[in-house]
């Protein structure tokens, strides 16, 4: 298995442990992964799993749980951003799979590597945390809250306000992010991502 | 200026009788001619300061005028202090934008800056802007208020479309150079590129290698031709081999040339037409392209490899026995770009084919995958810099490095001026002796003598900083990860480094006293970033109060809003920006972002 660094927040499969150190995790190596088992190991080599769609869930401590992955923010923050220092452009002809992402009403775009993700639910993760809702920003006192707190008054928040993404396939037709389509497929057909506010 | 009369030996000259005034009553003009001989900014800028008449000459004066940090001064103070200025820079994002570290919304639009200066420089010719927000509204205002309108360079821009593009196109009739380098261009399918009236023949330089989208072919064939002063052309992907060639036959002066997208299935017809373009390319120096390039097609070029100077390969994925081939035939090369699927044998074949070479960069072709799989290691970098004896500034990212080849490079090449090691691995020792890299980036600062820009990374202590304090006397931009283990590492930093500008550092154990210890430092540089150190808001907190002319910026994880007021001083910080200014505080930060 493959040693995944980029924007995308901890992938639930592979964290990175200790001091922003990067552990090698080659697949049979579980002892490196801690308390749980690699997905590979568990599942088989396919890393694709059709996970239901807009699920209520909070950023951290949410559908994530279900691989029993540690999402203490701490882990956060011994994510590798931003290394190896190479521009965006360079990474997109490194392969993977950078599609640009635009919100209704934002005027500047961002990029996202989907390929970094294994589930629409980390994507959209991602896409929250690129694209902090109106709501996210505008609230004053939420940050004297606990973590706990906060979490709960934005997953509220997000149920009223929920995201709606869509994406453009490799024939140029608008879809909406996860109508059945598995993954792995949406992964090489997606060419940009577009959220309606 | 010398005063005229010589000094006689003993004592008092002999002034000569009645014409010349004294000099320092000179009229301005004389001074403003004569500062015009003066190249760099930071000699005018040291004229300027020697009194009130060469700063009032000097200013008036001032054609040339780049802004390092567009929140440094305020648009208005830059067109009150300069007005004559013809040709303006401005540069907005801290360095670490580029990998992603900067919260986005952060700032630095380029619309006051071209409001302002729609105002107050009329004359102006050439705009150049890197790493800002440029809005098509800007392109249309640049387009509609500058007469002369020369020259305009983006590079590391966003927030504009092919609509802004065609403003520029339609209303720019002098245009000379549209240089778009690796900005985030919207494509609103509109065809910019036919909005150049037929009339328009002036471009020098057109650039548009970054755009994704479609262009007009034959418009552009048609543009090609009828410019025939174009000296540089740089292509998309969209522009397909055969047209290429079209192109270059359209344009056979062309001196720089990006080729877009280099791949086809090989055609013996479509070979030979390529190699019969090139071949009456006579006046080709430099060469680029996002080359998809099947290795076959590589030969068309070689006739034209014997004139090259700069050849950038960063994005080809050719490897092997293709490349070298062709690289050892470019024995002219000063600058060279590549992945490291050269590996360590195609660089020593630039070591013996190269000796002209001035600049490598060698970029990771994997940087993500942690299975070495490219043979590129500290040989191929020993070999370059024992060979090459004009080797001033390298990049290279590789995977493994020992102190003993750091130090022969240090021994070899004494003119760096610029050196930026990146050991993909974050605290990867030398792998010989497991030792830390300091003995090695030591020896470079120490031989190095002229080096004004440094990269470190690999396993490193403390001690590798006080030596690039101690020894660093003309570094002016250093980048620091995952490195040193105590404050102290910083503090040798900031008390030496005496002509230190920019320090961007991140994943260090870095914390508040070095920090505070050497404010005064800070007024001295242009800006500090740091970002995943041990800073606390306390500290950051008392630097403002203490500096009063440095803008102290805190970033924290943008779904968290950080009113800095309820947080208590020993809150982490996760990024600090800190610049000075003469602006006084920004009001344009988006939520995440806070002036201390």
């Amino acid at each position: 298995m493959e040693l995944e660094l980029g924007l995308a927040l901890p992938n639930p499969h592979q964290p990175l442990a200790g001091g922003g150190e990067l552990v090698g995790l080659l697949s049979g190596s579980a002892g490196a992964c801690g308390k749980k088992r690699v997905f590979g190991d568990a599942f088989g080599a396919s890393k694709a799993t059709l996970l239901p769609l807009f699920v209520p869930e909070d950023g951290d401590g949410g559908g994530g749980d279900r691989d029993g992955v540690d999402h203490d923010p701490s882990n956060k923050k011994k994510r590798l951003e931003g290394w190896p220092p190479v521009k965006c452009a360079r990474r997109r002809s490194c392969g993977g799979g950078y599609v640009k992402v635009k919100m209704e009403g934002v005027a500047i775009g961002r990029k996202v590597d989907v390929s970094l993700h294994g589930s629409y639910q980390e994507l959209l993760r991602t896409l929250e945390r690129m694209f902090p809702s109106a709501n996210q920003q505008g609230a004053g006192a939420d940050a004297d809250h606990a973590e706990e707190e906060e979490e709960v008054a934005s997953h509220e928040r997000r149920r009223r306000h929920p995201y709606v993404v869509t994406y453009e396939d490799g024939e140029g037709d608008w879809l909406l992010v996860g109508d059945d389509v598995p993954w792995e497929v949406f992964v090489k057909s997606v060419k940009r991502l577009k959220i309606l506010a | 200026m010398a005063p005229a009369a010589p000094m006689g030996r003993g004592g008092s000259r002999a002034a000569p009788a009645a014409a010349a005034p004294p000099w320092h009553v000179l009229p301005d003009e004389v001074w403003e001619h004569a500062f015009s001989f003066l190249p760099a900014d930071s000699d005018r800028g040291a004229a300027a300061a020697a009194c009130r008449s060469w700063l009032r000459a000097e200013r008036r004066s001032r054609r040339r005028l780049a802004v390092a940090n567009c929140y440094a001064a305020s648009p208005q103070d830059a067109v009150d202090r300069f007005p004559a200025v013809r040709a303006v820079e401005v540069k907005g994002k801290p360095h670490f934008a580029d990998f992603g570290l900067v919260p986005p919304a952060w700032g630095a639009a380029a619309a006051p800056w071209v409001a302002a200066a729609a105002d107050g420089w009329p004359l102006l010719e050439e705009i150049s802007f890197k790493r800002m927000v440029v809005t098509d509204d800007c392109l249309e205002m640049i387009a509609a208020s500058f007469r002369n309108f020369q020259v305009l360079r983006l590079v590391s821009c966003e927030g504009f479309s092919t609509a802004g593009l065609a403003a520029i196109a339609a209303g720019c009739r002098n245009l000379r150079e549209l240089d778009l380098q690796e900005n985030e261009i919207e494509d609103c399918s509109i065809h910019w590129l036919s909005l150049f009236p037929e009339s328009f023949t002036s471009l020098v330089t057109l650039n548009f290698s970054c755009l994704e989208g479609d262009v007009n072919i034959t418009v552009l064939e048609r543009l090609v031709t009828r410019c025939h002063n174009l000296k540089t052309l740089k292509l998309n992907n969209a522009i397909p081999l055969d047209k290429l060639a079209n192109l270059l036959r359209k344009a056979p002066q062309i001196v720089e040339l990006g080729t877009g997208r280099f791949s086809a299935d090989y055609h013996p017809d479509l070979f030979s037409k390529l190699e019969a373009a090139f071949a009456g390319c006579k006046s080709l120096r430099r060469l680029s392209g996002a080359w998809d390039a099947v290795p076959e097609y590589l030969p068309a070029f070689y006739c034209v490899c014997d004139g090259l100077t700069s050849l950038n390969l960063s994005y080809t994925t050719v490897r092997g026995p293709e490349l070298i081939k062709f690289i050892s035939r470019c024995k002219k090369l000063q600058l060279l770009w590549v992945m490291d699927l050269i590996e360590d044998r195609g660089l020593a074949v630039v070591a013996s084919s190269c000796n002209k070479l001035q600049e490598l960069r060698v970029f990771p072709s994997a940087p993500f995958d942690a299975a070495e799989q490219v043979s590129l290691t500290e040989r191929g970098l020993v070999d370059v810099s024992a060979s090459c004896p004009m080797l001033e500034s390298v990049l290279y990212f590789c995977r493994r490095m020992t102190n003993e080849a750091l130090i022969t490079i240090a021994k070899n090449r004494p003119n760096f001026t610029c050196f930026r090691l990146c050991i993909i691995e974050p605290h990867t020792p030398d792998y010989t002796t497991h030792q830390p890299l300091d003995a090695g980036f030591s020896a470079i600062v120490e031989s190095c003598k002229g080096l004004r820009r440094l990269s470190v990374s690999g396993l490193l202590t403390d001690i590798v900083f006080k030596s690039i304090g101690a020894h660093a006397d003309r570094l002016e931009m250093l980048s620091i990860a995952f490195a040193g283990n105590s404050d102290l590492g910083l503090h040798y930093i900031l008390s030496g480094c005496k002509s230190l500008k920019k320090l961007e550092i991140r994943d260090c154990p870095f914390g508040d006293k070095p920090l505070l210890a050497n404010a005064a430092k800070l007024e001295t540089m242009r800006s500090l970033w740091m970002s995943t150190c041990s800073l606390t808001l306390g500290a950051c907190r008392q630097l403002a109060r203490k500096m009063p002319r440095l803008s102290v910026e805190v970033m924290n994880d943008p779904r968290r809003r950080c009113p800095l007021d309820s947080l208590t001083d020993e809150s982490p910080v996760e990024t600090l920006y800190v610049y000075r200014t003469i602006a006084g505080p920004r009001f344009d930060t988006p939520a995440c972002v806070q002036i201390v």
